[in-house]
């Protein structure tokens, strides 16, 4: 048996930049996913005594996150601008498929580039990809954070890599002028 | 968010989606062996496969490098924040094996329930017979009973009297490897680092514009916050109870850190201090204090 705090110090603080990460992607603003960050881990040393030891730390923590996203958004309290599946789905018929060579089109990016195309990727596809390709989590366990069953995981998580790569291959078309963190 | 030209995207195709869940790995064995077997018959499937693995592949690359620079990305403010909200929160209690599931209104309810077994106890047993309280309550009860009056105060086993009666049964050397100097009051000890503890914690510098003061360290441990301040090039070390301590951050927030020590003479006063992330787990130094922070 461990002790709570010094369990709870390795198990999840060091989640603490993947937690951010996430979050950015969910609220779109610094101010909000560290908001949303610092709630995230309160919420989880109050849960720690239900958390499974063996079980993923982060995936645990991700589900408390988006959980405390979606509570708040659904106040009011943040201004994400998710839009309905049926919309996306439309939009996803709207996207040019274009022809592009699959062997690995980032040889010249780097990871910063991977991050800002995600930004254009409609916001569920992205979240599969996310979850998926740099978090490293399993179908499972992202159906448990989106909340959605394996089959949608799969659905979005193919689409979302599309989109990916069409945005690598020809970035779509952006302000110009520093971007913003 | 903008969007290229509208030319219809086919719907992700059954095989497309298999594929992928293949080349994730989310496949049984069988299933995979029998998948495998399929694409070893099909060259174009084959060929089709060998581009979404090189694809896949680089994506999660990618995303490998990306996961090194993100400690890098998160603002030291932000653990900060953290830790500062996690201290105001009372410890919990000790993790279930693995598979026992127990919840907050689980607990409540047994509570709930207890108490209320104690007063038809209670009721029953005292009434008719009049006998004396200790005979009438059943035993669950009387636990019930125990536990709600020992989470009503703030548990506080060892005072630093007694740890200074008994070194070896303090629980402050047994965490932290220290040695009791004295006593500053019933509950904050004066100490002295008995072998050198890896840190974990926070350093504190003076504010922009404050006197320049001695550097301050906070170490949390699973009873005691420990604060080391470094004075005339030696350490000292002061030892506050752990629930006290978060009790007192409910009160003054960030500013209880600097209250602890400075209660006596600077009461009232905002926390002169810029608290820092100390490197994780690196042993105290003058220059790690010098570095963090900043």
């Amino acid at each position: 048996m461990q002790d709570p705090p010094d369990l709870f110090e390795r198990t999840c603080l060091p989640f603490v930049p993947d937690c951010r990460a996430f979050a950015l992607s969910l609220a779109r603003n610094p101010h909000d996913a560290d908001d949303l960050v610092q709630e995230t881990f309160l919420r989880a040393w109050r849960a720690f005594h239900t958390f499974t030891p063996g079980t993923n730390a982060k995936a645990w923590l991700f589900t408390i996150l988006r959980r405390i996203h979606v509570d708040r958004y659904r106040r009011g309290r943040l201004r994400p601008t998710p839009l309905p599946e049926d919309e996306l789905t439309e939009m996803a018929g709207a996207i040019a498929p274009v022809v592009v060579d699959e062997d690995r089109p980032w040889d010249h990016l780097g990871p910063d580039a991977v991050e800002r195309a995600l930004d254009h990727v409609p916001d569920p596809f992205r979240q599969a990809v996310r979850l998926r390709d740099l978090d490293g989590l399993t179908y499972k366990e992202i159906g448990e954070i989106l909340d959605v069953p394996q089959g949608t995981v799969m659905s979005r998580l193919h689409r979302g890599r599309e989109y990916l790569k069409q945005a690598l291959v020809q970035p779509p078309e952006r302000p110009s002028g520093p971007r913003s963190s | 968010m903008r969007h290229a030209s509208p030319i219809p995207l086919p719907s992700p195709e059954g095989d497309a989606l298999e594929l992928d869940r293949y080349l994730d790995g989310e496949m049984p064995a069988a299933e995979a062996a029998t998948f495998e077997a399929g694409l070893a018959r099909d060259p174009v499937r084959a060929a089709e496969a060998a581009r979404r693995r090189a694809f896949l592949d680089g994506l999660q690359q990618a995303g490998a490098a990306w996961r090194q620079e993100l400690r890098s990305r998160t603002p030291l403010e932000l653990e900060r924040r953290i830790r500062s909200s996690l201290l105001a929160e009372p410890p919990r209690a000790t993790l279930l094996p693995p598979g026992t599931v127990r919840s907050r209104k689980r607990l409540v309810f047994a509570l709930r329930a207890a108490a209320a077994l104690a007063i038809v106890g209670l009721t029953v047993g005292l009434w008719p017979a009049r006998r004396p309280v200790a005979e009438a309550v059943p035993e669950p009860a009387l636990a019930a009973v125990s536990l709600a009056t020992a989470l009503a105060e703030t548990p506080d086993p060892s005072t630093c009297a007694s740890a200074l009666d008994d070194p070896r049964g303090s629980p402050l050397v047994r965490e932290g490897g220290f040695e009791v100097l004295r006593c500053a009051d019933d509950r904050t000890a004066r100490l002295r680092r008995i072998a050198d503890l890896q840190i974990v914690g926070w350093a504190a510098e003076p504010a922009a514009g404050s006197p320049r003061g001695p550097d301050v360290g906070l170490t949390v441990l699973s009873e005691h916050v420990i604060f080391d301040v470094r004075l005339r090039g030696r350490h000292e070390y002061l030892a506050v109870n752990r629930s006290a301590f978060s009790t007192l951050h409910e009160r003054l927030g960030d500013r209880a850190s600097c209250f602890v020590c400075h209660r006596h003479s600077r009461d009232g006063l905002d926390n002169p201090h810029r608290i820092g992330q100390r490197a994780w787990g690196a042993p105290w130094s003058a220059d790690a204090a010098e570095g963090s922070g900043r």
